[in-house]
């Protein structure tokens, strides 16, 4: 077997250039937990050991862990029924459902949060809370684990049921471990944003340690440093579960069904219209409702004392660029990581692309503090700029980008790039005539899950933005904590509509039919494929496998 | 055929091209500016202050004027640490906040220059900071806010101490995070020293349940009008703001002050001063005269501000009670200092 | 076209040698079949020439130039060969038409047309890989390497996805573009009677290095050792002796004069085709008994027991119309001497 190849005159270009490149990207991703780590040490011992080992911190450790459980099981649960749903079954508007499911990702979280707690202000903190974070990252499991279905053979289950297995054993014994990864994956993905979520607890009362972090944050920035360690911990921790599912090798399969084949019909019409309905009822969940709550805010209009200090129109200008800059950084950075993970793939490339992930699990305003204390004593000319909003975006939001990249990069068979070589092109016309038409929809996936995702970005905003700079997110908070939800309603709604299309294009392009019956090649696979096939060296190169004579 | 390869293969680097320069360059014209240092005709205000107080004033400053002032707002906690790290390098010339704590926080830090003696000179000694680097310019008072269809008049605690009886469970939501709670934690504290003050603290956090930590000021005042709790402990100005935003028919609260020099009735003083590191001393100080000032004063007084002007001789807005009708605690500026007594009873209370 | 000449040869993956020492020349505009069981190194020979791998030592060179002496090599760009990999590897963003002329340069793109006209494509010209067969991609990948005129090309088993009727075909298909344009081809495949079709010359890969090499008629019926017999079809194995100049085998179905051996022990190789079976009994013909016959259309293969006492079993082709069952008693001799290699 072929372990590794090493090419020379490469594309893609050389390991070693290639390490050291992603080495940088890890490096300068991971900065600011270092600075935490440093802060922290600044602190001193006895701050730290007062605000993190007392009770409150662990109440609230408590917390944060019963919760990121539950959403993880909850959303793990959503997403797999929906995506089993939609590729198993015939319902009809396929595409237009899987644009849809996966929109209450563009509802940011705060929003949903004061929605639900203006209307049910006694609701249970906990059930609020998990309602929420439900929603929100349901999709984050539905896109990889309906990507990995569709590569799935069906044959399989058939065969299973011809033996005699009921539907559920079918699905337990042989779809389940084929989808094992894509599940991890998407829950690693969502347990992590649950761990550095604030302005959705806040809203219902739901104390975590991130909220209060925040809150030390305020007087005691060191100790919120402190604060954030478990943070990291946890998130060290997800990422440890994550990597230690089993994830089956892909392995040699066999030729895909193509054309006509699609998705079998399964189920009488009742079903369908039922599975119908529950799209439906999570979709009305999860973005209808808050978007009639914003609605019935601004029908309420009532006035407000707090003076408009940026106009709808400058507001969204500016959200728009962050986030559009900081979407181009993510797939710029990501490049080089995702091309070590799939050409060279090794423990330290493993590293590398997860360490880049443990920014995540920290709130946006930790990043943000060592963004601040890194300008002040180091790069003084960027303080107050934007450009340190851009870096904290892309620290908070490379994963998401990361896994887009690497599932699009690691798709592409080797084969072309050697064959365009044979063909004597060089180089350059390699990337620009096949590389980048082929991996092209891919990275534009990952730039609009950034895009999405940083336009609802709230907290490291409000801690970096110039002066007088505001965004849609930060406007909203602005007002509503001055409770003038009338006036906060608008701004929210433009978030909104800026995340739908995006959102949209994203569902879309996931639902494109395979456009070759090439095995090494798949497209319409959503890029959020969690990076489970190059965990280990054999399956990487298993696409050179001499067949079986 | 070559064409179509060729065209696809130029196709996509015009699309790519376009896409990448268009965003880049919206973007970059949309950014903010990277901050260079204020010329002489501009000071940046670094404000914790309400926005509705503090734009009012900075409109009529740079009416007056023509030095326009860039604000950037904050909570005066995180002002506060912001300035302390920025140190010499801070960009600001300006800092008010709502609280003094902060001010002589700033102050013993050596963080502060001297304010002129005629600005001092414009309201009460007692409502400045006794080094004279920092001046009072506004006052608000803590008492009750309660929601008047759960809660007659004749039921109101007289002191701030009965909130933590068992007879309030449930019916009170508090916000310790909230830095206009700590001077009446300081004031108590005065008053009763640390082991009463912690077990009243304890019984409030028991009273407020899950409501121990409510995000904003604007928030507890909403939740009272809107009747999901009974009462809470806030500044007079809130009550007021919010009558104003859903008028007098939708507001489901009223304001009420504790019984006279209760520990829960406390005054304290909103200031500002100018930063050491200031490179625009001159241009600054004529901002805190204008503060103090007639014309800076009165504004406060008919803007939406409602805070009570500290200026002798400026009637506060009709609709409060005026200020010498008043009779709150006698802790005084000066005790109540950097407020890092009540921040560490909070946190033992593990309120914070 | 450009002889390709392979000596020393050395490649190892982390510590598995894959090709020791190996040693081929390629005639110019000849067809090659490279021939070996899987994991034999097959593929990592194609690469290497093709310039996507890089030799460890050793040299390979294509005509004049030496493209790769262990330590310097030419980039794969260069080196003017055509690949056609197992699946096609059609780019799938790009209709046929753009797919074959991926290597040409705007000036030749008259080129497209004639490749079109000789792989038979006139109908697919402007569809997307994944509107063709299989049979029609692998032409399409054809006619994509042979576009820019490359003076080697190198085919790493082209029909093995394909069923069995389309691979006869295409095989033929394949075969006659590869003479008429006169390219040196190097055709790597496990498939035995792919490689007795197509090629000129035939090299077994075995073990890291060309274990046999020859035409296709001499290695089938004159191979130089077992494995290589084995490998390229059925082999009827028996020992035998030279006594005096005469060839006696054990099995008394042979007896021949051989004037060029000398006298020893000898064991003689007999393709099922070099037997006959009868029912008559008569001059070096051996009793047997039908064991396992299988019929496949034009000829029956047909497994008999010697009767003699030993579990000698023998592999005959016999004519289809035969009509034999199972257990019957026949006679079997050799119609022709096959091999006899020294014990």
């Amino acid at each position: 077997m072929n372990a590794g190849h090493s090419t020379h005159s490469a594309w893609p270009p050389n390991r070693i250039v290639l390490t050291v490149l992603g080495g940088c990207v890890a490096l300068c991703l991971t900065a600011p937990i270092a600075v935490l780590v440093v802060d922290a040490h600044d602190a001193g011992w006895p701050e730290i050991r007062t605000v993190l080992f007392r009770q409150r911190s662990y109440d609230l450790i408590a917390n944060t862990i019963t919760l990121t459980a539950l959403v993880c099981i909850a959303a793990a649960l959503v997403g797999t029924a929906a995506a089993w749903c939609l590729e198993r079954s015939a319902v009809p508007f396929a595409r237009l459902w899987t644009g849809v499911l996966i929109l209450p990702m563009a509802m940011p979280d705060f929003v949903v949060g004061f929605a639900w707690h203006s209307l049910w202000p006694t609701m249970p903190p906990l059930v609020a809370a998990a309602t929420i974070m439900t929603l929100s990252t349901y999709p984050l499991v539905f896109l990889p684990v309906a990507a990995a279905l569709r590569r799935c053979d069906p044959a399989l289950e058939d065969v299973a049921r011809g033996l005699g297995t009921g539907p559920m054993a079918t699905f337990v014994r042989v779809t389940l471990p084929s989808i094992r990864g894509a599940i991890g994956g998407g829950v690693l993905l969502a347990a992590l944003v649950v761990i550095s979520e604030y302005g959705a607890f806040e809203a219902v009362r739901f104390h975590t340690l991130t909220t209060e972090i925040f809150t030390e944050f305020q007087f005691e920035p060191r100790a919120a440093a402190a604060l954030s360690i478990p943070l990291v911990l946890l998130g060290l921790v997800a990422i440890g579960i994550d990597a230690a599912i089993p994830r089956r090798q892909s392995g040699f399969r066999a030729q895909a069904r193509t054309g006509a084949a699609g998705r079998p019909s399964l189920g009488t019409r009742a079903v369908r219209t039922l599975t119908m309905l529950a799209f439906a009822a999570t979709v009305t969940a999860g973005v209808l409702f808050p978007v009639g709550v914003l609605f019935y805010w601004m029908h309420q209009s009532r006035r407000s004392t707090l003076p408009a200090v940026a106009s709808l129109a400058t507001a969204t200008e500016t959200t728009f660029a962050y986030s559009a800059l900081s979407s181009a950084a993510v797939l710029l950075l990501a490049t080089p990581v995702a091309y070590l993970s799939v050409h060279y793939p090794s423990r330290i490339s493993l590293a590398l692309q997860k360490s880049t992930f443990v920014p995540r699990a920290v709130p946006g305003v930790i990043v943000a503090v060592t963004l601040v204390y890194l300008s002040i004593n180091y790069l003084y000319p960027l303080y107050e700029t934007s450009w340190l909003v851009i870096a904290a975006y892309a620290v908070l939001f490379f994963p998401l980008g990361l896994v887009c990249v690497h599932a699009s990069v690691g798709a592409l068979p080797r084969e072309f790039g050697e064959i365009a070589r044979s063909l004597r092109r060089g180089r350059v016309y390699t990337f620009l005539a096949v590389t980048l038409p082929l991996i092209g929809p891919g990275l534009v996936a990952g730039f609009c899950l950034v895009f999405i995702t940083a336009t609802t970005e709230l907290t490291s905003t409000l801690m970096l933005a110039p002066a007088g700079v505001k965004t849609l997110a930060t406007q909203f908070w602005a007002f509503q904590t001055e409770s003038s939800y009338g006036a906060a309603a608008p701004y929210a709604l433009v978030i909104v509509a800026v995340a739908v299309l995006p959102g949209a294009l994203l569902g879309v392009w996931f639902d494109r039919r395979p456009r070759t019956s090439h095995p090494g090649w798949r497209t319409g696979d959503l890029p959020i494929a969690a990076p489970q096939a190059t965990t280990s060296v054999a399956a990487a190169s298993d696409r050179f496998a001499e067949p079986m004579p | 055929m070559n064409r179509i390869i060729i065209s696809n293969y130029r196709r996509h680097v015009i699309v790519a091209g376009t896409v990448v320069f268009v965003t880049l360059a919206g973007a970059l014209t949309a950014c903010g500016k990277p901050s260079s240092g204020p010329s002489n005709a501009e000071l940046t205000l670094y404000s914790a202050q309400h926005q509705q107080t503090t734009n009012a004033l900075v409109n009529g400053f740079t009416k007056q004027t023509g030095i326009k002032v860039n604000v950037v707002n904050g909570d005066e906690d995180a002002t506060t640490a912001k300035i302390e790290q920025e140190g010499a390098k801070s960009p600001a010339d300006l800092v008010y906040t709502e609280n003094s704590p902060w001010l002589e926080q700033l102050d013993q830090k050596g963080l502060l220059a001297k304010v002129d003696a005629s600005t001092l000179a414009a309201v009460p000694k007692q409502d400045s900071g006794a080094s004279g680097n920092w001046v009072g310019v506004s006052a608000r008072i803590s008492g009750i806010t309660y929601n008047t269809s759960k809660l007659p008049a004749a039921q109101l605690p007289q002191s701030i101490m009965d909130l933590a009886n068992p007879a309030w469970k449930n019916r009170i939501e508090i916000a310790p995070a909230e830095t206009d709670f700590w001077p009446v934690v300081s004031s108590v504290l005065h008053t009763y020293g640390q082991a009463r003050t912690l077990d009243w603290l304890n019984g409030l956090k028991s009273n407020a349940a899950s409501n121990d930590n409510v995000p904003s000021n604007e928030t507890l005042a909403a939740d009272i009008s809107q009747g999901n709790t009974d009462l809470g402990v806030l500044n007079q100005y809130y009550y007021y703001r919010l009558k104003t935003e859903v008028g007098a028919n939708a507001i489901g609260s009223q304001f009420a002050f504790f019984a006279p020099h209760d520990p829960g009735y406390v005054q304290d003083v909103s200031g500002a001063a100018v930063l050491a590191s200031s490179k625009n001393k001159e241009a600054a100080q004529k901002f805190l005269q204008f503060l103090t000032g007639q014309p800076g004063q009165t504004i406060l007084a008919t803007s939406d501000s409602f805070e009570y002007p500290l200026a002798t001789g400026v009637p506060a807005n009709p609709q409060l009670p005026p200020l010498n009708t008043l009779a709150p605690n006698a802790v005084s500026v000066a005790d109540l200092g950097t407020g890092e007594d009540a921040k560490a009873l909070l946190q033992q209370a593990q309120l914070l | 076209m450009s002889a390709i000449a392979a000596l020393g040869a050395c490649k190892t993956y982390g510590t598995t040698p894959v090709l020791t020492d190996l040693n081929l020349r390629v005639p110019a505009g000849s067809v090659t079949a490279v021939l070996g069981p899987s994991g034999s190194g097959k593929t990592t020979l194609l690469r290497c020439i093709a310039g996507f791998e890089r030799l460890d030592a050793g040299s390979i060179t294509i005509g004049t130039t030496v493209v790769d002496d262990g330590r310097t090599t030419i980039h794969a760009q260069r080196r003017g060969i055509g690949y056609v990999p197992q699946n096609g590897a059609l780019f799938p963003h790009l209709r046929v038409r753009a797919n074959i002329g991926f290597g040409l340069r705007r000036s030749e793109r008259t080129r497209i047309g004639e490749l079109v006209e000789m792989l038979d494509l006139q109908s697919l010209e402007h569809r997307f890989p994944h509107e063709l067969s299989g049979g029609q991609q692998q032409r399409v990948a054809l006619a994509r390497a042979l576009a820019p005129r490359p003076s080697v090309v190198l085919l790493d088993e082209p029909f093995s996805s394909l069923d069995a009727g389309l691979r006869a075909s295409l095989r033929w298909q394949v075969a006659q573009v590869l003479r008429n344009v006169r390219t040196t081809a190097i055709l790597v495949t496990h498939d035995r009677e792919e490689a007795l079709a197509m090629a000129d010359q035939i090299a077994l890969l075995r073990d890291g290095r060309i274990a046999a090499i020859g035409r296709p008629r001499d290695l089938y019926n004159a191979p130089a050792d077992e494995p290589t017999a084995r490998f390229l079809g059925t082999a009827n194995l028996l020992s035998a002796k030279v006594i005096a100049g005469q060839l006696y085998c054990r099995v008394p179905i042979l007896q021949r004069r051989v004037v060029d051996l000398p006298d020893g022990a000898y064991t003689l190789m007999l393709r099922p085709e070099h037997l006959a079976i009868t029912t008559q009994p008569g001059d070096n013909a051996a009793r047997a008994i039908v064991a396992a016959i299988t019929y496949q259309g034009s000829t029956s293969e047909v497994r008999l027991r010697i009767d003699d006492g030993t579990p000698t079993q023998l592999v005959v082709e016999a004519p289809g119309h035969d009509e034999l069952t199972l257990g019957q008693r026949v006679w079997v001799r050799a119609t022709r001497l096959g091999v006899v290699w020294p014990e």
